[in-house]
């Protein structure tokens, strides 16, 4: 009697090690383009956030720092937040919400001369799913600082 | 009774099509996959270094080395009117009041220092004037006075002046400020608003910039 004993395809094993190899270069992939748009879309946003700042940073500064500065006023598209959300202005650029606080803080006052130098600061925060909403504990921000000198106080 | 051997030392027409069908398969797969990728990098970096993107650093950084360096007290946001001409804008009704214009005007000092630098008659030496001219964000350099823009309202061209394109693709311009009188002198910071179509995506695109002025002369 003759047995045949040569294979006529694949084991489970040789299928499941071909399947599971085809999977890992698939997700590999997958995963390399999420993350290219995601970082690209990070990047724009970080482009948007800085740009935002140094606007209301100049313009404050060209306000004396003035703690009535309202960038609602600008015609640019500031707006107030909605109940729950971050800062005093949103501000949606490119699609994506950026939450805005402005603070001001006398550091130094000559009596003598009249002079105060005053800190003001405008920290920009937006969601890393650049959704609207509350902002969370790991969402980017930034912060910018400059210093101006406000006479007669 | 002879025995012929039946093994197969070879593969089938069949297995070989399977084979080959499933290797093609696999091989476009990993093919798509790789074209997708790629493509979406290729998107990412033409996105980061298309003109919009240089012209708008390019833009932002112009505007705020001359802004920089110019007159506080000597500066004009210009308003086109239908007629092609310039016009001062001047606020409305209050002092202090956020006005619009389509396009701005720096005065500044260039060249050595001279005597004439300290003739409290005169602000400035040459200008930048930066405005929207069908579809191009440009600025016009060129000599003050006379300035950008004469008496009538005309935008002066020829001679010294030189037109340099920023951004192209651009479908609004708008420069703001904060006055400080009725005749339209303002606080010193400018604020331009770039609205420009994203080649990648199709997108309109904001583009936000300020520059303050520094400089107060006489």
């Amino acid at each position: 009697m003759y047995l045949n004993t040569k294979r006529n395809g694949f084991s489970l094993v040789e299928v499941m090690l071909a399947v599971t190899f085809t999977t890992v270069i698939a997700l590999g992939t997958l995963g390399y383009q999420y993350l290219t748009i995601k970082h690209g879309r990070t990047t724009d946003a970080q482009f948007m956030a800085s740009r935002i700042a140094q606007l209301l940073l100049e313009d404050w500064k060209g306000e004396s720092g003035d703690a009535d500065y309202d960038p609602n006023t600008l015609n640019l598209g500031f707006a107030p937040p909605q109940s729950g959300e971050y800062g005093n202005y949103v501000i949606t650029l490119g699609n994506i919400p950026f939450f805005v606080n402005l603070q001001n803080n006398d550091i130094a006052t000559d009596a003598t001369a009249g002079i105060t130098l005053r800190q003001i600061e405008v920290t920009v925060k937006w969601r890393n799913d650049f959704a609207r909403g509350a902002i969370r504990a790991n969402d980017p921000m930034l912060t910018f600082t400059t210093y101006v000198r406000r006479d007669q106080g | 009774m002879k025995t012929y051997r039946q093994s197969k030392n070879a593969f089938t027409l069949i297995e070989m099509i399977v084979a080959m069908a499933a290797s093609v398969f696999v091989l476009l797969a990993v093919a798509i996959l790789t074209a997708s990728g790629q493509k979406s990098w290729s998107n990412t970096y033409n996105k980061n270094n298309s003109d919009l993107q240089v012209g708008t650093i390019g833009a932002t950084t112009v505007l705020g080395a001359f802004g920089r360096k110019s007159n506080k007290t000597d500066y004009r946001i210009y308003k086109k009117l239908v007629t092609n001409k310039y016009e001062r804008v001047v606020p409305e009704t209050d002092p202090e009041e956020v006005v619009v214009g389509d396009a701005v005007e720096f005065r500044y000092w260039e060249g050595e220092l001279t005597a004439d630098m300290i003739n409290a008659n005169k602000t400035a030496t040459s200008y930048v004037l930066f405005y929207l001219d069908h579809g191009d964000l440009k600025t016009d350099y060129g000599l003050y006075p006379p300035g950008g823009v004469d008496a009538g309202g005309n935008r002066l061209t020829g001679g010294d002046i030189t037109t340099v394109t920023l951004i192209r693709g651009v479908t609004a311009a708008e420069f703001s400020h904060t006055t400080q009188n009725m005749a339209g002198d303002g606080k010193g910071c400018v604020r331009m608003k770039i609205t420009a179509t994203d080649p990648v995506t199709g997108n309109p695109k904001v583009i936000l910039a300020a520059t303050l002025m520094r400089n107060t002369w006489p």
